[in-house]
């Protein structure tokens, strides 16, 4: 997503403010020199004591525009921002979203839910299942080429063997 | 190239099972591994892909508790697997002492036997040949009868009758001077109607007359063939005859195994006897196998499994048991060992010693099977003591390098044993005291030789040999610090004798130059120059005495030294053309003067008095003035009349 370029006297100082962790297919270019301006990227060019004030812009801009899912429970509906939800999942013909301490029916065919949060780190992992990412908690391999996700609320989420690849490979940087 | 494939093909076939075992085991660790390192780099790539996406949540990468846990336990457990099976392979239920391990029951004289063998490919694949084996073994033990070393002879007296074996039973003739009186035939008549009785030898006292000899019992069921396993019972039957009780029979024993040495002394019969275990026959049980004892009509008294020894690394194919019989409290005690029918035993002063080839592994034998799994071989070397009170006890067990030269590498004599033993480039010779506790190394010898026998006289050791190459029989006298090569040609044999003037210990060899002449080498111990010399030679054709030696000749207990200091040879005659009746029975004499020279012999022709059958089996018993020449024929008496010796008496045997 970012990519910091500075003189290499800085530059790792500047990482360690910024937290930034360079990306291969990157969008924005972060520096504190004019000369490292690239046309066709997005740059901020900020001076050094700045930091802190673009380390908060950064988080912003990777948090993104908040989506909102409309879930059902049975008291109610309720509008849940997509960061909260840890994963999708089709239960008796019906999309559930699972957050932390609870779950919500989701009235949305799950590959609707996947184009829909394709820029917000969700990925599919089976036919009845996507995932947030960042709701992983560890990656554990399992036999026949499946991987099982353990979530962070304690639940347990299988890659099938056909979404494998692609899951591997959107882990890649 | 070609034998390496096939080598590395014999060694998967016999090591099937364990391979199998490791492959799965190692396939097991290399999919685990496969997996920890997938879920190492999985888990540090979703960590990074946390930090790009600046996951404010994010909680830094760490190694789950299972990940700790439970995966090091599975990744440990092929290695444990692969440890149990070398550690399964390895142990072993005989506790050792000293090298000599207790047995308690049939299984463990079974588990000694298959963790000896097992070691080697052929042990459970190729029964067929294991039984061949055996077959073989135990034919050519039929056949052989063996050779006492100590003591026992086939002609013994005591001074008042002369003892001497025939075919099946003893000639007792009274002597009295040049008076000569035959006094009966002892037969057995307590030997079973379908026994094959083979006499060994006798002993004799003032007392007591004992007869050795064994009995084979063919117990093999009805119709089987020789191929088959052949169930044949060989005991050791010891015969004791009252003398002053006009040789009456006082007593019988009875013991399980084939005779190999006997020696009696201080009113004690010391006698080794051994049972060739065909482990690799079906039909065979070990159960009725077990070494027994059996006073006259007694019931025979089994030995017990906690009397029965192993010694560590030994081949496990036979009992030996070392029996005493004191004569005197009329009592009896036996120990046996499991071991190698190959051993070599001696008895020497109411001790036995006993010499086997003692095998070191190669390590990994421990777990797998090798064509030749054998790295080195030394030699174990037991003492067995007959105490005070007539029981047998182990004393020392101890090893020495290089392996056992068969046949004869054990020798015991004037309280010292020799124990020749050999290694791919040599042979060594160690002296041992009786005590077992101190070998002094004595010289390293040619690596291609077959050994006779082994001699040892006034402390030099002289050793007997037939080179593997050339087939000449050499002769080594060995010192402290030489070895003199006394003789090469064919033929050799030794006697005792002395230069009667300085009573200086001589050693006399026989030495065959070609079909009618011999050559005698009076050889004696230069203590000053520390080695043998040869101090007169005498070569003598034998033709020219119309002799001849046709294809044997004398054991040393044949030859005897007069009290007129002459080596007296049996030999016997014949006329030409050569027929059955034209043989006869002659003495030989070899003069040695007052300085030990050799002068030309003389014969004594015993044609017309002794004729027939096995005129060569010789003794000859020296009383007072009176020199009795015995056959299986007849005895002559021989004495000095008018300073020429004539034979003035004889009997023949009824």
């Amino acid at each position: 997503m970012f990519k910091l370029k500075a003189p290499k006297e800085s530059r790792t100082r500047l990482r360690n403010k910024l937290k930034i962790i360079d990306s291969k297919e990157y969008e924005f270019v972060v520096t504190t020199d004019k000369e490292y301006v690239e046309d066709d990227k997005i740059n901020i060019v900020f001076h050094e004591e700045d930091a802190q004030r673009v380390n908060r812009i950064l988080n912003l801009i990777a948090q993104g525009e908040d989506v909102y899912i409309v879930g059902h429970s049975p008291r109610g509906m309720k509008r849940i921002e997509s960061r909260r939800i840890h994963y999708f999942v089709v239960e008796e013909e019906e999309v559930s979203a699972v957050v932390r301490d609870g779950r919500f029916r989701v009235r949305m065919k799950l590959y609707e839910i996947e184009e829909m949060l394709k820029n917000k780190h969700f990925i599919r992992v089976s036919k009845y299942a996507i995932v947030n990412i960042n709701k992983i908690d560890y990656i554990k391999p399992a036999f026949n080429s499946k991987l099982v996700l353990h979530m962070r609320n304690g639940d347990q989420v299988e890659v099938n063997r056909r979404y494998y690849k692609t899951f591997k490979k959107t882990l890649k940087l | 190239m070609m034998q390496t494939m096939i080598r590395l093909a014999e060694f998967v076939f016999n090591n099937a099972l364990l391979l199998s075992v490791i492959l799965v085991a190692a396939l097991f660790f290399m999919f685990h591994m496969k997996q920890l390192f997938q879920e190492l780099l999985l888990n540090k790539k979703l960590d990074i892909k946390k930090r790009v996406m600046r996951n404010l949540e994010r909680i830094p990468f760490h190694y789950s508790r299972w990940f700790l846990q439970k995966r090091i336990v599975v990744i440990i457990l092929p290695f444990v697997v692969v440890a149990a099976i070398f550690l399964a392979a390895t142990w072993n239920p005989i506790h050792f002492e000293h090298h000599l391990a207790s047995i308690e029951s049939e299984e463990d004289i079974r588990k000694v036997h298959e963790d000896f063998h097992e070691r080697f490919y052929d042990f459970h694949i190729l029964e067929a040949e294991s039984q061949a084996t055996d077959a073989s073994i135990m034919r050519s033990l039929r056949m052989k009868n063996p050779k006492l070393h100590t003591g026992i002879d086939t002609v013994a007296h005591n001074g008042e009758y002369i003892f001497s074996m025939a075919s099946r039973g003893i000639e007792i003739t009274a002597v009295d001077g040049n008076d000569l009186d035959y006094h009966g035939y002892l037969d057995y008549e307590d030997t079973k109607k379908d026994e094959l009785y083979h006499q060994h030898g006798i002993f004799v006292d003032k007392d007591r007359l004992v007869v050795l000899g064994s009995a084979t019992e063919d117990i093999s069921p009805v119709g089987a063939t020789s191929e088959a396993y052949c169930e044949e019972e060989v005991s050791t039957v010891v015969r004791i005859y009252d003398i002053n009780d006009d040789i009456s029979l006082e007593d019988t024993y009875r013991m399980s195994g084939k005779v190999t040495d006997a020696a009696y002394e201080n009113g004690v019969l010391s006698l080794v006897t051994k049972q060739y275990l065909p482990f690799g026959y079906e039909a065979f049980r070990l159960g009725d196998s077990l070494p027994w004892i059996a006073r006259g009509d007694d019931t025979p008294l089994i030995q017990s499994y906690d009397s029965i020894h192993y010694i560590e690394r030994v081949e496990p194919n036979s009992f030996i048991s070392f029996h005493a019989i004191d004569l005197e409290r009329e009592s009896h005690d036996f120990r046996t060992l499991l071991m190698d029918y190959q051993s070599e035993v001696r008895i020497m002063d109411n001790a036995f010693y006993i010499a086997a080839n003692h095998y070191r592994f190669h390590k990994i034998t421990d777990g797998m099977r090798l064509s030749d799994p054998v790295e080195s071989i030394d030699t174990s070397l037991t003492k067995f003591r007959v105490d005070t009170f007539g029981m047998v006890r182990h004393q020392v067990t101890l090893s020495l390098p290089g392996a056992l030269a068969f046949p004869n590498g054990l020798q015991v004599a004037d309280g010292r044993i020799l124990l020749l033993t050999r290694n791919e480039d040599n042979h060594t010779l160690f002296k041992l005291e009786k005590s077992l506790t101190h070998a002094t190394l004595e010289h390293e010898l040619p690596s291609h030789i077959y050994v006779e026998d082994l001699f040892y006289h006034d402390g030099i050791a002289y050793l007997s040999c037939d080179t593997e190459n050339a087939h000449e029989t050499r002769l080594y006298a060995i010192t402290t610090h030489n070895i003199e090569l006394l003789s090469i040609h064919e033929g050799i044999l030794l006697t005792e004798a002395m230069i009667p003037r300085t009573g200086t210990p001589l050693f006399i060899t026989l030495e065959k130059l070609d079909k009618e002449s011999l050559a005698f080498h009076a050889h004696h111990y230069d203590s000053r120059e520390n080695r043998v010399v040869t101090m007169d030679t005498l070569a003598v054709s034998v033709g020219d005495y119309k002799f001849n030696i046709i294809d044997r000749f004398p054991v040393e207990k044949e030859i005897h030294m007069d009290s007129d200091f002459r080596i007296v040879i049996p030999l016997y005659a014949f006329t030409t053309p050569s027929t059955q009746d034209s043989r006869y029975p002659s003495v030989l004499f070899i003069h040695l003067d007052e300085e030990g020279q050799l002068h030309p012999p003389e014969s004594l022709n015993m044609r017309g008095v002794l004729h027939g059958r096995n005129p060569y089996s010789y003794r000859f018993v020296e009383m007072d003035d009176y020199v009795y020449h015995v056959t299986p024929r007849g005895i002559t008496v021989s004495t000095e009349v008018e300073g020429e010796k004539k034979i003035v008496s004889e009997i023949v045997f009824p």
